[in-house]
């Protein structure tokens, strides 16, 4: 059992796990943050997806060691006033069935996104390939994804109209 | 359609009361409209809602609060397939009600109130249809009561629509929560008047799923999320290998592993509880335990050709047999012959089975993803010795079904496990012991044969089944049986300790694909086009010569067949390298017909290209949900017929995590999936299972027409045929 400070959706927080317990479980079971999902342990579904640095990772295989000093952003860190435009785009296109899978996806695509405003379906097929939906709402996903960037580049629009001349 | 339908029956119960809060409150007895339709009843003995105290009514499935919110118990079990939307829309639609004021419950499990509560067969929307119009025409019956009552004019003029109450001759409006507390409890409608379908104003339209923004926050909604006082984590092991027994474990080899509290076994079991899911699950791996394993060790290969050997055997069950196949098939000018073997699939749900239970001496309570709460409520409260009022279950969403959760041996285990442990538990499988558990989609091999006339027409054909483990993984009574003049569907099995259980779809998941691939076959050999030969079945089997029995209607499989052929301009494609297949499949009530359209690239590779769904399931609840039902039945049908496998070794199960079992993935998925639903005035049917069955075959058949390939082998990974 060791102590670590992990910086969780903007805030600093102290948990005491053994050092090789994956992200994962200290979200979910030390920090009560459950919208990140155990689907497989072995880094290949995706439910678990969360940002360590603004990139992708499978929490599911990251010891909580590895973690160090960079951001971690988890699904209940999105949006944390209101959805972001990748949550929005989900809720507009009605992506999910079970929803189960939906939490990694939104973390995979918003991840896509802040490095391709507008991302080509090869991009898409990149980005989203380690995310598994098992009840098949890919069709959705993609038009999501493609929604979001027109819905963030929106917001980009507007925000660079209200900068004063 | 009109429908007037007596409120009244025996059992029939409405109740309304205004209770201190100045709220509308409406118990009802689902059964009363659900039960003609049903096929299985339910007993009532007592009412729960007539019992419960004035005012509070926690099963009542309707509720207008003073501020005009509108609160709808969703009664069925959600996972996935968007009842906890479509139908609370059924409510609200007869209501009236404003759906942006409608706020959607889970119903925990109390079938005396709400009638068939279970998530199984397609059957949740068809078998609360009735029930559920009929729940909210008699609220709105009982508001227009009230104002017709406050304005003293008749309440056939006042006119209802987004919870709002008008009179068009006087002008005069009210709201629904400003005349709920002036409804009269006592004065219920002995008849209540249910909407014309043209008169549908929320049915039909896209509504987003209730849950949408839960799901996309990352709210706890899901069984293994739950959390209580005093509860001990842990995780369970099953014997590795089907047939094997609990000798013993070795709790001195979990010596300085951290975080467990206490291991036990029951039923062959092992349970630990540990600080965290994730340290009870390395204690898993690191737990000697000694298992009896099974004198006959079972494999893939042998169990598939003692299956094979076992077609030459006489059946111990004929499911059909019309006219002489014996004899037909000797005369016929022409036989053709194909084998298959079919693989076993696990469900494989993204959520891996867990539970929630806290036993005590006197009572019980169960929470988690069931698929069907009444059954595990009887298994636990017989297995605890209790009466089963003292077993309260409540349904969590469901993180994905497919059949798996229709047993509740991970619900059991938890309760039994809170047992021993004398506090509340939650158990999580770990996705190993999830994946080689078993319950799989039966495994088998097939033997079809056709007889084929001078003229060219199908005059016999034969189905041989030999399950492995499964007596007889085959449906009998669908396409094209009725439209063949000398039919027979028989079947035998090799004894097997692989579990198996329904899978989405059941048996039409795979006699889909055998049936609608095999007519390509004799289609390809007699030289006839595969759209042709299906309409010349549904002919005869519209005339019927032998007047037998069979499940689909001939005008609404041919309709959603011309009207696939429409959709892709079926026969008129000229694009070089793309080649298109078709497939049908009634199940469920609903009909389905598809064609993917494939790609060949000049290195031979296949692409799907897309795939175009014509699709009967009645009326159309929630459109969104409805296409998104079709959308993703038709990818996980293409995903588990080119990947889908579990091969038994050594009696345990080869692929036991998504890294042997693969999973369809975006890249591989259709980039586009065409829907046309051809509506019609019957009730809903189903479509959580519906458009599944018709995929793999449009695919091979499409793969067939491109390659010439037959792919009898599954899936098609193993035919060396990789598709998409």
């Amino acid at each position: 059992m060791a102590s670590f400070n992990l910086n969780i959706n903007g805030s600093t927080l102290t948990v005491e796990a053994p050092p090789t317990m994956p992200l994962l479980w200290v979200l979910r079971e030390k920090l009560h943050l459950v919208g990140t999902k155990y689907g497989c342990g072995i880094g290949q579904c995706g439910a678990c997806t969360v940002h360590l640095g603004g990139a992708p990772v499978r929490s599911c295989v990251l010891p909580v060691v590895a973690v160090g000093e960079r951001p971690v952003t988890t699904i209940e860190g999105l949006g944390q006033d209101s959805l972001n435009a990748v949550q929005r785009a989900w809720d507009e296109v009605d992506v999910a069935q079970c929803g189960y899978c939906q939490a990694g996806q939104i973390m995979s695509a918003t991840a896509l996104l802040a490095k391709a405003p507008n991302p080509s379906d090869a991009e898409i097929d990149v980005a989203m390939a380690g995310n598994i939906c098992r009840c098949g709402t890919y069709v959705r996903i993609r038009k999501a994804i493609h929604r979001a960037a027109e819905l963030q580049t929106g917001e980009h629009t507007r925000a660079a109209k209200e900068i004063p001349a | 359609m009109s429908v007037t339908l007596p409120n009244f029956t025996r059992r029939t119960f409405v109740r309304a009361s205004a209770a201190a809060s100045g709220a509308l409150v409406l118990g009802f007895d689902w059964l009363a409209g659900s039960r003609a339709q049903a096929a299985e009843g339910i007993e009532t003995s007592g009412n729960p809602i007539a019992e419960a105290p004035e005012g509070f009514q926690p099963n009542a499935y309707l509720r207008i609060e003073p501020d005009g919110k509108i609160i709808l118990m969703a009664p069925n079990p959600e996972l996935g397939q968007g009842v906890k939307t479509s139908l609370p829309m059924i409510v609200a639609e007869e209501l009236d009600a404003d759906w942006s004021q409608v706020e959607v419950q889970q119903a925990p499990l109390n079938p005396e109130g709400f009638g068939p509560q279970y998530a199984g067969g397609s059957n949740s929307v068809w078998s609360n249809w009735t029930g559920m119009r009929r729940a909210g025409a008699t609220a709105r019956t009982m508001l227009v009561a009230a104002a017709a009552a406050e304005w003293n004019v008749p309440a056939a003029r006042l006119k209802t629509a987004d919870s709002v109450i008008t009179d068009p001759a006087s002008g005069r409006s009210v709201r629904y929560a400003e005349i709920a507390p002036k409804v009269d409890p006592s004065n219920l409608p002995s008849e209540v008047k249910l909407k014309e379908r043209d008169e549908f104003r929320l049915l039909g339209k896209r509504i987003p799923q209730t849950d949408n923004a839960r799901i996309f926050t990352g709210q706890p909604l899901y069984g293994a999320d739950l959390e209580a006082e005093g509860m001990a984590i842990g995780t369970i092991i099953h014997p590795p290998a089907f047939g094997a027994k609990l000798k013993s474990f070795d709790t001195e080899t979990l010596n300085g592993v951290s975080g467990v509290k206490q291991v036990f076994s029951f039923d062959d079991c092992v349970v630990i509880f540990a600080e965290t899911t994730w340290e009870a699950f390395e204690a898993r791996k690191r737990l000697r335990i000694d298992w009896e394993m099974p004198e006959k060790r079972e494999n893939s290969t042998q169990q598939f050709d003692e299956a094979r050997a076992l077609l030459d055997h006489p059946p111990t069950e004929v499911l059909r047999d019309i006219g002489n196949v014996d004899v037909a098939l000797e005369r016929a000018a022409h036989v053709i012959e194909a084998t298959y073997e079919v693989p076993f699939l696990p469900h494989a749900t993204l959520e891996p089975m867990n539970c929630f239970a806290d036993v005590r001496a006197d009572r019980a309570l169960v929470r988690g993803p069931m698929q069907v709460p009444a059954g595990a409520r009887r298994q636990i409260a017989k297995a605890l010795d209790l009466p089963e009022d003292k077993v309260r279950v409540e349904m969590t969403r469901i993180g994905g079904g497919f059949g798996r959760r229709l047993a509740n041996d991970f619900a059991y285990e938890a309760a039994i496990a809170s047992k021993i442990a004398g506090c509340p538990v939650k158990l999580v499988w770990t996705r190993e012991e999830d994946m080689a558990r078993g319950m799989y989609r039966p495994a088998g091999v097939y033997r079809y044969r056709a007889g084929i006339d001078v003229n060219g027409n199908i005059v016999a054909w034969h189905v041989q089944v030999a399950g492995i483990g499964h007596p007889k993984p085959v449906t009998s009574s669908n396409f094209p049986a009725g439209s063949i003049p000398n039919f027979r569907i028989d079947t035998r099995a090799i004894d097997s300790k692989v579990t198996t259980m329904p899978w989405r779809a059941p048996n039409n998941n795979i006699c889909g694909y055998l049936d609608q691939t095999f007519i390509d076959y004799v289609a390809a050999e007699i030289g006839k086009n595969p759209l042709a030969i299906r309409r010349e079945l549904l002919d005869r089997a519209a005339a019927n010569p032998n007047q037998d029995e069979v499940d689909y209607e001939v005008p609404r499989y041919r309709a959603v067949l011309d009207t696939v052929a429409k959709m892709a301009n079926w026969g008129e494609r000229k694009e070089a390298g793309v080649f298109q297949g078709l497939a049908t499949r009634f199940c469920h009530r609903s009909y389905a017909a598809q064609i993917a359209e494939v790609s060949v690239t000049d290195d031979g590779k296949l692409k799907i290209l897309r795939v175009y769904c014509a699709l009967d399931c009645g009326l159309v609840v929630n459109r969104s949900g409805a296409e998104n039902q079709v959308e993703g039945g038709i990818i996980d049908a293409l995903g588990s017929i080119c990947f889908g496998e579990v091969s038994i070794a050594e009696s345990k199960a080869v692929q036991q995590n998504f890294n042997a079992y693969r999973l369809i993935r975006m890249s591989e998925a259709p980039p586009e999936i065409v829907i046309q639903f051809v509506e019609t005035d019957y009730a809903p049917t189903g479509l959580g299972e519906p458009s599944f069955p018709p995929a793999p075959p449009a695919l091979a058949n499409a793969i067939l027409a491109a390659t010439g390939k037959r792919i009898t082998r599954l899936p098609f990974a193993k035919s060396g045929v990789v598709s998409v």
